[in-house]
């Protein structure tokens, strides 16, 4: 087993309620893992306990074999996690060059190039505020920026949630090339379109994970339990 | 990639601000008078090292007078009672304002932890715990009555007598540390850990998980910020041969609010415009009325409500509208 991530039956809360039970997943080297459900079911508060901003009362994290269920989120990062939230993170009033020169504190060897590689039109909005991106152009600089520090696990939440074909296309060659040097553990709306670039996947309902295999069998399971 | 913002040249429009803003401050005693410009410069570098906090982190800070009286108090202290030869005596600025910044370090490495309001009424519980303390010790800090009789640094001493600076001269040598002081604070802003403030007053949660770590940023810049503070308190007693317990009390603190708020949080030169209109306000109004702070009150809620920006925010946000730069 090559597992880089490894999640071992975490239960977790929001304020007194309990969101997770009892979760288990794994995301392996090189591989793009899929996290499905319908809104409420936990998938993000899921990425959220891995990153470490939200915490986990039961059970184990542990990425490159190392326990980091105690560790804080800067840690975890700094280890070669990344995360892009379902609202992009994008910090609205410093302008799009800062968000994207907050990677090169405490990173190194990052080269801004690789944001303008697979999202060439961020030149074009470099001293814009964040804020005045357009809902797409916020979610390119958070991809954009989580790539930057060349991540080993990079965590996308919703990544093209209410966004154009165009772009849908430009995300998908994106996790295309990357995925031999990065893995991938992907919430995504879009099904078909997370089955199709995932070798793996886990449907999450209220908070349980129902199943756990490849792409091909989770349509079936995603019928029943998510609209598709 | 040739990044925008590295440009090495400084524009010409940077280098006409600061030669306007070092002419205008070098003759300010003849401008305005000698006791108000060298308070603008001391409350000055108070509200800016103050706005390290509020403007770049979002923390507010409501017991900053705490710095600026252990600066104060510390220079006062070893002036007084240290036989050391008063031609070296200028050592106290350096050494008090490291001691207001350990002071800053271990407070800070408490109530940083907390949020807004806990952090603000943390840092104000501090504030008074160090102003009963010096109340307490009368036998040496002077009680209620404050430190009298420090004596004042000289100069020259060792080819020649030493020789006592008049006021003026005294200003001067203020005018420097400001302008030291001044370039060390931009300096730091526009470093990386300038960077990763901003980032951590924008969002702390997003921060986190771009791999800073917050906790140590913050405390990090509330110990440079009260390492500002309590500088100013040493040009404070420098100049004034004397600190009262009044530099440490709430009320100090909230006038350093007041003049970074008057001035704007959002620009860096905000809390210098805005410590030169309250002192000027003060010097002027209160030798009309009686009742100044009314004055001051209704200005300050007048700002707050309307004018969130400061004097010099809303300033440079018409001239943006305006000319467009």
């Amino acid at each position: 087993m090559n597992a880089l991530l490894e999640v071992n039956n975490i239960d977790s809360f929001w304020g007194t309620a309990q969101v997770l039970w009892d979760i288990s997943l794994e995301v392996e080297k090189g591989k793009v893992v899929a996290l499905l459900g319908r809104n409420g079911a936990g998938k993000t508060t899921t990425l959220r306990n891995i990153i470490g901003l939200s915490k986990s009362i039961k059970g184990s994290i542990k990425f490159k074999g190392q326990d980091i269920t105690r560790k804080p989120a800067h840690e975890r990062a700094k280890m070669g996690m990344s995360y892009m939230p379902d609202n992009a993170g994008v910090l609205h009033n410093l302008t799009c060059l800062e968000n994207l020169r907050l990677t090169q504190v405490g990173f190194k060897n990052v080269d801004l190039d690789l944001a303008f590689k697979y999202f060439p039109s961020l030149r074009d909005h470099l001293r814009k505020a964040g804020r005045s991106l357009s809902g797409g152009e916020q979610r390119m600089l958070g991809l954009a920026r989580a790539c930057l520090t060349q991540p080993e696990l990079m965590l996308l939440d919703e990544p093209t949630s209410g966004l154009s074909p165009g772009f849908v296309k430009i995300l998908s060659a994106m996790i295309k090339e990357i995925r031999s040097e990065t893995s991938l553990l992907l919430v995504e709306e879009n099904i078909p379109l997370a089955l199709s670039l995932s070798d793996k996947a886990y449907i999450l309902v209220e908070g349980k994970i129902v199943f756990d295999g490849p792409p091909d069998e989770a349509r079936s399971v995603a019928e029943k339990y998510i609209i598709v | 990639m040739m990044d925008p913002l590295a440009s090495k040249k400084l524009p010409l429009r940077t280098i006409g601000f600061w030669l306007i803003l070092l002419i205008l401050l070098a003759f300010s005693p003849a401008i305005v008078s000698l006791p108000i410009a060298v308070d603008v410069l001391i409350f000055g570098l108070l509200a800016l090292s103050f706005n390290l906090m509020f403007g770049y982190v979002g923390l507010l800070s409501f017991g900053h007078a705490a710095y600026f009286g252990l600066g104060a108090y510390s220079a006062g202290l070893i002036l007084k009672y240290l036989d050391i030869p008063l031609t070296v005596g200028w050592v106290v600025i350096p050494i008090g304002a490291l001691i207001a910044a350990l002071g800053a370090l271990c407070i800070g490495a408490i109530v940083v932890r907390r949020t807004i309001a806990y952090f603000a009424l943390g840092t104000l519980a501090f504030g008074q715990v160090l102003y009963y303390i010096i109340l307490q010790l009368r036998d040496t800090t002077g009680g209620s009555d404050g430190l009298y009789g420090i004596p004042r640094p000289l100069i020259g001493g060792i080819f020649s007598d030493p020789i006592k600076l008049s006021s003026l001269q005294f200003f001067y040598v203020i005018f420097f540390v400001f302008i030291i002081a001044i370039v060390i604070m931009r300096i730091i802003l526009n470093s990386p850990f300038g960077r990763s403030a901003v980032a951590v007053r924008e969002n702390e949660e997003r921060a986190r998980f771009l791999g800073y770590n917050c906790y140590r940023i913050k405390l990090t810049m509330f110990t440079i910020s009260g390492f500002f503070s309590g500088l100013a308190g040493t040009l404070y007693v420098v100049f004034n041969a004397y600190v009262g317990v009044d530099s440490v009390t709430w009320y100090l603190s909230g006038e350093i609010v007041f003049m970074s708020l008057l001035g704007g949080t959002g620009v860096f030169w905000g809390p210098l415009v805005g410590a030169f209109v309250y002192i000027m306000l003060k010097w002027w109004v209160s030798a009309y009325i009686y009742h100044w702070p009314l004055v001051v009150g209704a200005l300050f809620a007048v700002i707050v409500l309307w004018f969130r920006e400061g004097i010099l925010g809303t300033t440079l946000y018409l001239w943006r509208r305006r000319f467009g730069t």
